[in-house]
């Protein structure tokens, strides 16, 4: 079980430094589009085309210091916290710490690559002139934010019900 | 039923990747996504050059709309189209200057703090 989720986690790994790179591929395209949307928006005279561009480049900015910083933090506490609810439980200790332990991996894992995902979209739709939405990313990572709350609580009380 | 074949599929796949990492030389080397990150690196940097190209003719005939305002502006004496034209002119430099320097340090900068993996 530990080493399949090492390989995961390892395909996990590669898969977040590639995304990491694509995010600021797109933030950078993101602000040069919304740069000559502004542009443009001057030339003809069109306040609200400068008004969207503006603040288009304000949600990429936030949505770049959401990528690259909030979401480690988030992702790097709620691994800590999964892989904390560690069990011993006498003669189930090995099969449960097992579980514990690629449990933690799994989910902070893919909770941290789902945030990081999320930010993504929103940065490509910005980048093609769409709205630079953080809804969704926000909704993620809540989402992964509760399955690894739920995660660092169910083991000690799968092992209190087991009465370990 | 489909959910269990791809699930089987996605489990035979990482028993492969756990007892042969031989087989995929990708994972040792640059990873798996190392194609497919080169691939949409190489669509950015067509798509920056041509949204570059963009740029330039946007400020070129905008330099050209402003220098047309002006000259009209100063022919019949209209010294508040010949100051809006000024003004607007020097708009357009600063801001092709914000994108021609500012920008790719940006680009740099976001590059060069991508995080590493938390986990």
């Amino acid at each position: 079980m530990i080493e399949i989720a090492n390989a995961i986690t390892t395909l996990a790994r590669e898969a977040w430094v590639s995304i990491a790179g694509i995010v600021a591929v797109a933030l950078t395209l993101g602000l040069i589009a919304r740069f000559l949307q502004g542009a443009g928006g001057a030339l003809v005279g069109g306040g609200n085309l400068v008004a969207a561009a503006l603040s288009g480049m304000a949600g990429l900015f936030a949505i770049g210091l959401t990528a690259f910083l909030a979401v480690p933090e988030i992702a790097r506490a709620g691994y800590q916290a999964a892989a904390n609810a560690g069990a011993t439980c006498g003669w189930l200790h090995p099969v449960l710490s097992d579980l514990a332990t690629a449990s933690a991996m799994l989910i902070g894992a893919i909770g941290a690559l789902r945030m990081m995902a999320a930010l993504l979209e929103g940065a490509a739709g910005a980048m093609v002139g769409g709205s630079a939405s953080m809804g969704r990313a926000m909704i993620a990572v809540v989402d992964a934010l509760v399955g690894m709350l739920v995660a660092s609580i169910a083991l000690p009380m799968v092992q209190r019900l087991l009465m370990c | 039923m489909r959910f269990k074949i791809v699930s089987i599929v996605g489990l035979l796949v990482l028993m492969f990747l756990v007892l042969e990492p031989s087989a995929f030389p990708a994972l040792a080397q640059g990873g798996v996504f190392s194609e497919a990150e080169s691939q949409i690196t190489e669509i950015a940097r067509q798509a920056w050059t041509f949204l570059i190209t963009l740029i330039v003719i946007v400020a070129m005939l905008g330099g050209g709309y402003y220098v047309l305002q002006g000259t009209a502006g100063a022919a019949f004496g209209g010294s508040r189209m010949t100051a809006a034209a000024i003004i607007g002119g020097i708009g357009i430099i600063l801001a092709v200057l914000v994108v021609f320097f500012l920008l790719p340090e940006l680009g740099r900068i976001l590059n060069s703090a991508k995080p590493q993996p938390p986990f």
